[in-house]
């Protein structure tokens, strides 16, 4: 999009009025554009003066404690290292995979630019000491484990080993909250590589990840069945 | 937590606050969350209507605040600014997340029958900014109320009002304008 049409979209972005892949477009051209920076600024400014129409809360005095406590972990996690090594050898290894699959990708580039994106999301995540693992056990085989940073949302599914599920069937990623499980995207096994699944989400806010089977290609709605692997977020 | 460390430091040191919290400075932090910690809640609670998801929310705000704080550029606006930007950019995330999900009546939702504009409307609280929107036109008024309290985005607010999606663009960019000659930026004081 060029500079004009991105600027008539400003003052909704600065209000959180865009659609997801207008507001994308918006930080891409903002992070090149001086013009528009400072015009974002301005309308930041009108925006937040908007604020004061909310009714004043006084926030629980229990909340306190809980927003100090989790960032305290997160410091404590990175000094510990409580799950860092076991983070850093799974990095290590998926490397090493990696620099096999890195072949192939030379005559597949574009078709495999997503991919690639969610492995190195999923990389920098297992070497972030802030992030945190979850494996998931049950009855699919296999070895997968959910890596995932709850302060900024980026999480990654990787799965190794996972059997089959069967010619029309899928996979499905689920995130659970409560009784109401979202999905988080849907995918095959292969063979010899791990199969990583990028997700985007407010991870506090969900009790577990499950993996469903379900019907091809796209998967369900809602799960169909009972799950085949579950593993718990540990959140509320 | 030190008390005293808030009431000795007043408006203008939010961005030195800030700055030492982008070094990871626990005592900064605790800080800015005791100044901000109200008008955070406040504005999740405005749009969730609901304590338990208003806690997520501000727990999340302050997350980001811990996280993100080295991204905040003082040279492009206030850190109060920058603050309730954040508060209000998860309190609508959590709003369309929660018009999404199959719990929520489908009544709930922009498509229903609720009044929209009614319910955005009563959200709105405090008497000058009332008055503040009242220097807007109607369809200003409207547009910014549907988008800011409501949680909306321009294209649903166009698809509700029936007209066109540049319409309400305009309409936004309008209305923030006038609102910013007669509302100025206040105190984080007032915020609460
Ligand atoms: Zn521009």
């Amino acid at each position: 999009m060029t500079h004009d049409e991105i600027r008539e979209s400003i003052p909704g972005y600065a209000l959180h009025a865009l659609a997801p892949e207008d507001a994308r477009d918006v930080e891409a051209h903002l992070a090149t554009c001086a013009e528009c920076q400072r015009e974002l600024g301005v309308f930041e400014d009108a925006a937040a003066s908007l604020a004061i129409g909310f009714a004043p809360e006084e926030p629980p005095a229990a909340l306190r404690r809980r927003v100090l406590d989790a960032v305290r972990s997160r410091r404590r996690t990175g000094a510990l290292g409580v799950g860092w090594t076991a983070a850093l050898a799974a990095a290590a290894a998926l490397i090493v995979v990696l620099a096999g699959v890195a072949l192939s990708l030379e005559q597949r580039l574009g078709a495999l630019t997503a991919r690639v994106d969610s492995e190195t999301q999923a990389l920098a995540l297992l070497a972030d000491p802030a992030s945190r693992l979850v494996t998931l056990s049950g009855s699919a085989g296999g070895r997968v484990r959910f890596v995932f940073d709850p302060a900024t949302g980026r999480g990654a599914l990787v799965a190794t080993g996972l059997r089959n599920p069967g010619s029309d069937l899928v996979y499905q990623l689920w995130l659970v909250a409560g009784a109401a499980p979202h999905s988080a995207g849907v995918f095959r096994p292969s063979s010899g590589t791990p199969v990583i699944v990028a997700v985007g989400a407010d991870f506090p806010r969900y009790q577990a990840v499950a993996i469903s089977v379900e019907r091809g290609p796209n998967g369900a709605a809602r799960p169909s069945a009972a799950p085949v692997l579950v593993g718990k977020l540990g959140g509320g | 937590m030190r008390g005293s460390t808030v009431s000795l430091l007043n408006a203008g040191d939010d961005e030195a606050l800030l700055a030492r919290v982008a070094q990871a400075d626990p005592e900064a932090f605790e800080a800015l969350y005791a100044r901000y910690s109200g008008p955070a809640y406040s504005i999740a609670m405005g749009m969730l209507r609901d304590t338990i998801r208003a806690q997520e929310v501000t727990q999340d705000v302050f997350l980001a605040i811990w996280r993100g704080a080295r991204a905040f550029d003082p040279a492009r606006g206030s850190a109060r600014t920058w603050i309730l930007s954040v508060a209000h950019h998860k309190s609508v995330d959590a709003v369309r997340r929660a018009r999404r999900s199959p719990t929520v009546p489908l009544s709930d939702t922009i498509a229903g029958d609720v009044d929209v504009i009614e319910e955005a409307q009563a959200r709105v609280d405090a008497g000058h900014v009332r008055r503040a929107l009242e220097a807007l036109s109607a369809e200003q008024r409207v547009a910014l109320v549907l988008a800011y309290y409501g949680g909306y985005t321009q294209q649903e607010i166009a698809q509700r009002l029936g007209v066109p999606l540049g319409t309400i663009k305009t309409r936004i960019r309008d209305g923030l304008l006038r609102l910013r000659s007669v509302l100025p930026a206040p105190a984080p004081e007032t915020a609460r």
